[in-house]
C-alpha cells in the first residue's frame, strides 16, 4: 500500500504541493486529474523517487521511495510524458533492461507489442512518438510491476492506439497492482479508471470510487435545468449537469462534469465526500 | 534481498551499463582509438603528393597525435555518463532496479579502467600493425612505453635513495595511476553535473582552479625562504624532497577520494 503523509513539495520559492494526504490500494487504476500546474507530474516523481519531498512522508510498502532501494525498483514502473529513443530495437530494448525487474515476462512484451501493432525488430530511436510511446506501455506492461505510475499515457496515441491501451492495461496488468494515470485526456479513459483523484495545489479534493460518486452526485444528461446545480454545461441535443444525488438513483458518471464540479464547488465537495 | 550490493544483480547491471556504452560510444573510441591510422594515411598521401616519397610518421608524431587524443579522450569522459543530467534518460537510470552501490561500482569500472583500456588496446595494437606492415615508420608506441616501464624498474641505489625519502617504487607508480584516475574523475563529475556545455564548464574549472592556486603561491612562495637550501647538505634535501613528495601524495590521494565522493554523492541525490 502507498501511504502519503502531508506530503509537500516545491520548485524554489514556487509551491506545488502542501499538505497531501492519500492511501493508494493495490487492485485499483486510479485516475489522477487536476489542473495544469498543481502538481500531478511532480506527485508521480516523488511517488518514484526521482524527486525528494519537502516536507511529510510517502511509504510504499515499508520503503522511503527516494531511498531508490532495488526491492522498490523492481516493484514499480514509471512511464512518463516523454520517453527516450533508445539506440536499438524494441526487441533488444525490453530483454536487456527488463531482466531487472523479477516478474518480466519477453513474451508478454512481444504479445503487447503485436497487440499495439508495432514492430519489435524496429529501431526505437526510428519510431514516430506514438509508436515509441506503445513499445515503452508495453514494456510497463510486460514489467508485471505492482505499481504503475503513469503521467498522460494516452499522450500522442491515435484514436485505435487509446482503445488498444485501453484493453491492454485491463488485460495484462495483474490483479495485486495498483496503477495510477495522471490524465487531461478523460474521456480516453473514464471507463477504466476507479477511483478518482482531483488534486489541487494544497489539497485533495476528491478521492473516491465511480460507486462513491454517482451515489452522492447524479448527472443529468436530460434538458430540463434543474435548480441548484453544480455545474452545468449545454451540450448538443441537452445538457450535461451535476447536483447532489438526494434520490438515490444511478447515473454514469461523466468526468469532465465531475472535475468541473469540483473545481467549482471545492468545498461543497470536499464535504459531501468527507470521511 | 541485499539492497546495498549483490553480486548477482551487478554482473546484471554491469552488462547492461557495458552495452549502452558500446551502442552509444564504441564508434568515437574506436575512432579516437585508429587515429593512428588517419595520421599514416593522411601523411602518406600528402608525402606522395608533394614529396612523390612514401614515407610514414615518425615515432615522435605518432606519440603527439596520441597524445592529443588521449587528451580528447579526458574531455569526452563528460559524456559517457552526461545522459544522467537528461530528464528522459536520467529518470530510466534512476529506476533500474540495482544499487546506487551497484550503479557507482560499475561506473566506475566503466570510466577508468574499460574505456581508457579499450582505447589504449586500439591505439596502441593499430600503430603496433602499421609498425609490422610498415618498416618507414620506426618503432612502435608500445617499445617507447616498454622501454619507459623499463626505466621505471630501479636499481638497487635509486630504491635506497627513493626508501631514505619515504618514497617506494610502487607507490610511486601508483601515484601516477592514481593522478590519471583523478582526472578521468574530474571530467566523469562534470558530465554528471552540468545539463549543458559539460567540456567547457570543466575547462573553465580548471582555469578557474588554476588561478586560484597560482595567486595563492604568489602568497606563500615568497615567504619560503628557499636560500636555506642553497647549500644545504644531502639531509636537509633529502627532507625537502620528502616533503614535497608526502604532499603530493595526500594532495593527490585527497583530491581522488573527494572526486570520486563528489559522483558517488551526485548519483545518490540526483533529480529529476
Amino acid at each position: 500500500m502507498i501511504t502519503i503523509d502531508n506530503l509537500a513539495f516545491s520548485y524554489g520559492p514556487v509551491s506545488v504541493l502542501e499538505n497531501i494526504s492519500m492511501r493508494i490500494q493495490p487492485g485499483s487504476i486510479y485516475g489522477l486529474l487536476g489542473e495544469n500546474g498543481v502538481g500531478k507530474t511532480t506527485l508521480l516523481t516523488l511517488l518514484c523517487g526521482l524527486k525528494k519531498p519537502l516536507n511529510g512522508k510517502i511509504d510504499i510498502d515499508g520503503y522511503d521511495p527516494f531511498d531508490r532501494k532495488p526491492g522498490l525498483l523492481e516493484q514499480l514502473y514509471y512511464l512518463p510524458d516523454e520517453v527516450a529513443p533508445v539506440n536499438a530495437s524494441a526487441y533488444d530494448f525490453a530483454k536487456e533492461t527488463g531482466v531487472f525487474w523479477k516478474g518480466f515476462s519477453l513474451e508478454k512484451f512481444v504479445q503487447v507489442l503485436k497487440e499495439v501493432e508495432v514492430d519489435e525488430n524496429q529501431k526505437m530511436n526510428a519510431m514516430s512518438a506514438g509508436q515509441l510511446k506503445k513499445t515503452y506501455i508495453s514494456f510497463a506492461l510486460a514489467c508485471n510491476a505492482r505499481y504503475y505510475f503513469m503521467d498522460e499515457p494516452t499522450n500522442g496515441l491515435d484514436i485505435p492506439s487509446k482503445t488498444q491501451f485501453r484493453k491492454a492495461i485491463t488485460k495484462y496488468t495483474s490483479e495485486e497492482s495498483a496503477i495510477v494515470i495522471s490524465t487531461h485526456q478523460v474521456r480516453d479513459l473514464e471507463n477504466i479508471i476507479d477511483p478518482v483523484i482531483i488534486l489541487d495545489k494544497r489539497d485533495v479534493l476528491l478521492q473516491a470510487s465511480i460507486d462513491e460518486i454517482s451515489e452522492k452526485l447524479f448527472f443529468d444528461y436530460g434538458t430540463e435545468i434543474q435548480p441548484g446545480a453544480l455545474y452545468l454545461e449545454q451540450i448538443p441535443g441537452g445538457t450535461i449537469q451535476v447536483y447532489p444525488n438526494t434520490t438515490g438513483e444511478e447515473s454514469k458518471v461523466n468526468m469532465e462534469a465531475l472535475f468541473n464540479a469540483v473545481y467549482k464547488h471545492k468545498d461543497v465537495i470536499k464535504a459531501m465526500f468527507k470521511k | 534481498m541485499n539492497e546495498t550490493f549483490s553480486f548477482k544483480r551487478f554482473g546484471t547491471y554491469f552488462k547492461y551499463d557495458i552495452t549502452r556504452l558500446w551502442r552509444k560510444h564504441s564508434r568515437a573510441v574506436i575512432l579516437m582509438g585508429f587515429s593512428g591510422v588517419i595520421l599514416y594515411v593522411v601523411w602518406v598521401f600528402f608525402g606522395l603528393l608533394f614529396n612523390q616519397t612514401y614515407c610514414g610518421p615518425a615515432l615522435g608524431a605518432r606519440y603527439a597525435v596520441f597524445a592529443i587524443v588521449a587528451l580528447v579522450l579526458e574531455l569526452y569522459m563528460t559524456r559517457f555518463y552526461g545522459f544522467l543530467t537528461d530528464k528522459k534518460e536520467g529518470s530510466d537510470w534512476i529506476l533500474i532496479p540495482a544499487s546506487k552501490a551497484e550503479k557507482f561500482v560499475s561506473m566506475l569500472i566503466n570510466t577508468l579502467i574499460v574505456i581508457p583500456v579499450a582505447f589504449l588496446v586500439v591505439s596502441l595494437g593499430t600503430d603496433w600493425l602499421i609498425c609490422l606492415l610498415d618498416k618507414t615508420v620506426g618503432d612502435p608506441m608500445m617499445s617507447g612505453v616498454t622501454n619507459l616501464m623499463a626505466n621505471m624498474q630501479f636499481d638497487e641505489a635509486d630504491i635506497v635513495l627513493m626508501k631514505e625519502m619515504m618514497v617506494s617504487p610502487a607507490f610511486f607508480e601508483a601515484l601516477t595511476i592514481v593522478s590519471g584516475f583523478a582526472n578521468y574523475l574530474f571530467f566523469l563529475l562534470c558530465g554528471i553535473c552540468f545539463k549543458k556545455n559539460k567540456i567547457f564548464y570543466a575547462i573553465l574549472i580548471i582555469f578557474g582552479l588554476s588561478t586560484v592556486l597560482s595567486t595563492l603561491s604568489a602568497f606563500i612562495i615568497p615567504g619560503l625562504d628557499l636560500s636555506n637550501y642553497q647549500y644545504a647538505d644531502e639531509e636537509t634535501l633529502k627532507g625537502l624532497v620528502r616533503g614535497i613528495m608526502i604532499t603530493m601524495y595526500v594532495v593527490t590521494t585527497v583530491l581522488t577520494l573527494g572526486l570520486g565522493w563528489g559522483v558517488w554523492r551526485r548519483i545518490s541525490t540526483i533529480k529529476h
